[in-house]
């Protein structure tokens, strides 16, 4: 049954299975029903993270250090925690600038740099090339231990010729499959939509796979995880194999993976390409941030259970338990599937990072080195189009023989998960220039490349080297003793840093040389107009009106650009930019019209989704005739554009500002006219007051001065009332005086501490006399003595002879009653005056501290035979107690008529 | 609420699950979980349980709710 030709059947299905998945999507999308808009399809492509690494790797590490192995897929899981602040910034630019790879976004966010993407595509190479030959070593090695079970898989990796070496015919048969997939077409877009779907299944396929042995070893080969736990338990050596211990580097080592895997998310090429330039929707982002770490949690669920087995049964390789354990149980199906699995893994992660490192090497580095050679675009040649796409496809085929060649001479000495932090650590340092530069406006070209250059340097010395050393290719000396035997220089131990994991000590070098220079280069350093220019498109890139046009001043026919685009991207690619080419074609007139900005704008783009920014900025500038770019004026229209809002938003604020004052103002007015109203009315009824008793006073003066013999008893009487009434009209100018000077603040108070009780019983007595002439009932309720208040003693009976007065002449006529109370309530003491008249209205409340209140409602016909005021009095005494620091209001008393409350604040020594 | 100030509520809540994840990721949460016995310790299991509880949090943050 396991003979090599079922295996070698199957897994060739396998690949024609994925290539007609790969089709489908592709017609698909030609037809413009697009197989990958959807979010689930998005998260499951992005899960091109686990590679056969994880599949076959995870287990391997795990055995070996423990729970670490999580660490390398928690790092995802908080960047896609964060995939709203950062990936959904980096999908919004790709999209606006058509960037085809990292090392073309790296290049257009510094001013469209060619070297820098040169630089990026070499060190992307260098990296990857190393992950790309564990791929193909574990194909091989699960090929061997399938066939050779339960002999060692030593036996294959032999030095024979290399056409006797499976792995070279792996890669040369990945090599076609890639080509015939990846490189169809030189789209606009760069997007590979058919691929994404095969990556999608490809996918599915490793986590069935891998969940199908995580159950069989669980459930079937012990009975259930409570089984296997216990049989650990038993096991001494197994005792601490999941500890913190067992972690290399311990606590440190643990942060310093976790931040290599954050990183590392970001900036592997195949993770960019499509966590960004395969992304056809950034609202997909959302399901993928939640649905990508259930993939990573759902894959290493039985990662634990499967090593504490393998280690339990004695299996051999730990990177080999996922194959070795359902062998080991004379299974046949289950092993093939595993296989298929990692198949599945290795192939996914080879075909996207092969596509994404062409592309590099395409429009990154042969591009600007094609567009170098004098007379290339010129006009004599041909299309570039083919050209390009043959490019690509010898890249691919050298990638994969570079990778073969890695696997063939060094690969053997590494562990499989050893190669892959490598690879993670090198990636790491494209992180600074790409998270940094996305942010910080003010990262310059130079600050970016030197800190690129200076961590490759360090991570090449620190981690690079050191496995060369290990692989016997150079003097292993190196390591122990440092270069030359300089200690200090040790590469695992740089100045004498040791006692961390490898990949943390390389991280935390790398890292601080990368960054600083990043940061110190560009504080020195002035970016070129080009630059700032990239550098706002970038970091502005969430802005709302960022313009995307308007950026071209120079001057061009619409036929040079015509004849540009068909040269480099065929007439296809050329007919979605024109909108009318044939009229161009046809038209010398249309053939000489000056192109206009959007247009050279869209000609722009579609070059740069095809060749890159860099390259595509240098063809423009060949048929721009004079001011190529003024990337001067377009900073002015971001500046601008910013300021107008911002203006915008301040005027706004402003305006709700003014509308709220003007409220205010309308408001204020109201009020005036009411004081003023007032006033009117006010004076008119002081002279009316004023009046009564003058013209009463004036009429017995004349009568005295007329009738000279009017008798002794009358005279004395009409004397009488003269001197009552200029009593009363004194009085009443003493009131109007005393209003207007509280009102205007300049009455003085002599406030001294007095008994509130006191003072009200010598006001009582004052107006005994009268009280006991109307046969009036007065009651006086004293619950505190003595009442110390804070008081001018004078005032303050003035206020309650004024409220006694009140309460006299508003109690019942036939039964006046009268009732004082003194009493404390809380910090206070409160006097209140109570009658039982016929009380007064809720809503006319306060209008009886009105001035003259009382006179407006002798005006009212329903309420009659009102005693006669000068409608003063319990205005000022409000204003008096205002003044001393309490309150004046009225109520409804319990004997059925007013209760006016006086509240003065408790005195304490 | 209006829509702006729900994006950017949604957006602050979900930096404080970056932080909250980081600080359970990271070694004060781990060296008392890893400190405390039991035979294989119980690491694996609190660094599982923490993880699929942050992606429950993150799919009822991020997924759009099913109300009219």
């Amino acid at each position: 049954m396991r003979g090599d030709l079922v295996v070698i059947g199957t897994a060739f299905c396998y690949l024609a299975l994925l290539f007609m998945v790969a089709a489908w999507g592709d017609r698909r999308a030609e037809q413009g029903r697009s197989l990958i808009g959807s979010p689930t399809v998005y998260a499951l492509s992005i899960a091109v993270y686990c590679t056969a690494w994880t599949f076959y790797g995870s287990v391997g590490r795990a055995a070996q250090y423990g729970p670490s192995f999580l660490l390398i897929y928690l790092g995802p899981t908080l960047a896609m925690l964060l995939a709203p602040f950062t990936l959904r910034k980096m999908v919004r630019i790709a999209a606006q600038q058509r960037i085809t790879s990292i090392a073309d976004f790296i290049s257009a966010r510094y001013g469209k740099s060619a070297r820098l993407g040169a630089l990026v595509a070499l060190m992307a190479l260098v990296t990857i090339t190393p992950y790309i030959a564990l791929q193909l070593k574990a194909i091989t090695v699960s090929h061997a231990v399938l066939m050779n079970y339960p002999l060692g898989a030593d036996t294959t990796l032999d030095n024979e010729r290399f056409w006797m070496d499976r792995s070279f015919w792996i890669a040369m048969v990945l090599a076609v499959f890639i080509i015939l997939f990846g490189t169809r077409h030189l789209d606009a877009s760069e997007r590979h939509e058919g691929m994404v779907a095969a990556i999608a299944v490809e996918s599915l396929v490793k986590l069935i796979a891998f969940i199908a042995v995580g159950v069989f070893v669980t459930f079937i080969l012990f009975a259930g995880p409570a089984a296997l736990f216990a049989e650990v338990a038993a096991t001494p050596a197994l005792m601490n194999s999941m500890r913190l211990d067992n972690v290399p580097g311990g606590a440190t080592g643990w942060v310093g993976m976790l931040v290599l895997a954050f990183l590392a998310f970001f900036t592997l090429p195949r993770q960019f390409q499509v966590l960004v330039v395969e992304n056809v929707d950034e609202q997909h982002l959302n399901r993928a941030s939640w649905l990508f770490p259930l993939y990573l949690l759902l894959i290493n669920l039985f990662v634990i259970p499967i090593a504490l087995a393998g280690l339990l049964l004695g299996e051999g390789d730990p990177d080999s338990f996922v194959l070795t354990l359902p062998l080991s149980a004379g299974l046949e199906g289950l092993p093939l599937l595993v296989f298929i699995g990692g198949l599945s893994a290795a192939t996914g992660m080879v075909i996207v990072e092969t596509i994404a490192l062409s592309t590099m090497v395409s429009n990154q580095l042969m591009m600007p080195l094609l567009l170098k050679v004098k007379g290339l675009y010129s006009g004599r040649h041909g299309r570039l189009a083919d050209w390009l796409l043959n490019i690509r496809r010898l890249a691919i085929l050298l990638i994969l023989l570079l990778g073969y060649l890695y696997h063939a001479l060094i690969g053997d000495s590494y562990s499989l998960v050893t190669i892959g932090l490598v690879s993670f650590a090198g990636v790491a340092q494209f992180a600074p220039a790409l998270l940094i530069g996305l942010y910080w406006r003010g990262a310059t070209r130079q600050g970016a490349t030197l800190g690129l250059l200076a961590g490759f340097f360090i991570w090449l010395y620190t981690l690079l080297l050191p496995g060369f050393a290990q692989s016997g290719w150079l003097d292993e000396a190196l390591i122990i003793q440092g270069p030359w035997g300089i200690s200090w220089l040790s590469p695992y131990a740089l100045l004498g840093l040791s006692g961390w994991d490898i990949y943390t000590h390389s991280l935390f070098w790398s890292m601080l040389a990368n960054v600083g220079l990043l940061v110190g280069i560009s504080l020195f350093t002035r970016p070129t107009p080009m630059e700032q220019t990239q550098a706002t498109l970038f970091t502005e890139a969430m802005h709302p009106h960022l313009p995307t046009t308007a950026r071209w001043q120079g001057q061009t026919s619409e036929g040079a650009l015509h004849a540009l685009l068909v040269r480099y991207l065929g007439e296809g690619a050329t007919l979605r930019v024109f909108t009318d080419p044939h009229a161009i074609l046809n038209d010398s007139e249309a053939y000489q019209r000056p192109a206009s900005s959007e247009l050279i704008t869209r000609a722009e783009q579609a070059l740069s989704g095809s060749l890159g920014s860099a390259s595509a900025s240098v063809l423009i500038n060949s048929v721009l005739r004079g001011e190529a770019l003024d990337m001067e004026s377009v900073l002015t229209i971001l500046d601008t554009t910013s300021q107008a809002l911002e203006y915008n938003r301040r005027l706004e604020q402003k305006s709700q500002e003014l509308a709220r004052i003007g409220e205010e103002l309308r408001s204020a007015n109201e009020r005036l006219r009411e004081v003023d109203r007032m006033k009117d009315e006010f004076v008119a009824m002081v002279s009316h007051e004023l009046r009564t008793p003058l013209t009463s006073i004036r009429s017995f003066a004349e009568i005295l001065r007329d009738t000279p013999d009017i008798d002794a008893e009358k005279r004395q009487h009409f004397l009488g009332i003269m001197v009552l009434e200029s009593q009363r009209l004194s009085r009443l100018i003493d009131e109007i005086l005393d209003l207007a000077r509280l009102e205007s603040g300049r009455l003085s108070l002599k406030p001294v501490p007095v008994d509130l009780t006191h003072v009200a019983q010598q006001s009582i007595e004052a107006l005994a006399r009268l009280h006991d002439e109307q046969g009036l009932t007065f009651e006086l309720q004293v619950e505190a003595s003595p009442a110390m208040v804070l008081a001018d003693p004078d005032r303050l009976e003035q206020v309650i002879i004024n409220l006694l007065e009140n309460a006299r002449k508003f109690a019942d006529a036939q039964q006046p009653n009268i009732r004082m109370r003194i009493y404390a309530y809380d910090n206070c003491f409160r006097l209140s005056v109570e009658d039982n008249g016929s009380g007064i209205p809720p809503a006319e409340r306060e209008n009886v501290f009105e001035k003259f209140y009382q006179l407006k409602l002798k005006e009212a016909p329903q309420i009659q035979g009102r005693p006669k005021g000068s409608g003063l009095g319990l205005p000022i005494s409000r204003a008096i107690i205002h003044h001393l620091g309490g309150k004046l209001w009225a109520e409804t008393s319990s004997l059925g008529g007013t209760a006016i409350q006086l509240e003065l604040p408790r005195h304490t020594v | 609420m209006n829509p702006l100030s729900a994006s950017s509520r949604r957006r602050e809540r979900l930096i404080a699950l970056a932080l909250l994840a980081l600080f359970m990721f990271c070694p004060p949460m781990l060296l008392m979980i890893d400190r405390l016995p039991g035979f294989l310790g119980w690491l694996p299991l609190y660094l599982f349980i923490v993880w699929a509880v942050l992606i429950g949090f993150t799919a009822w943050l991020v997924e759009p709710s099913k109300r009219p």
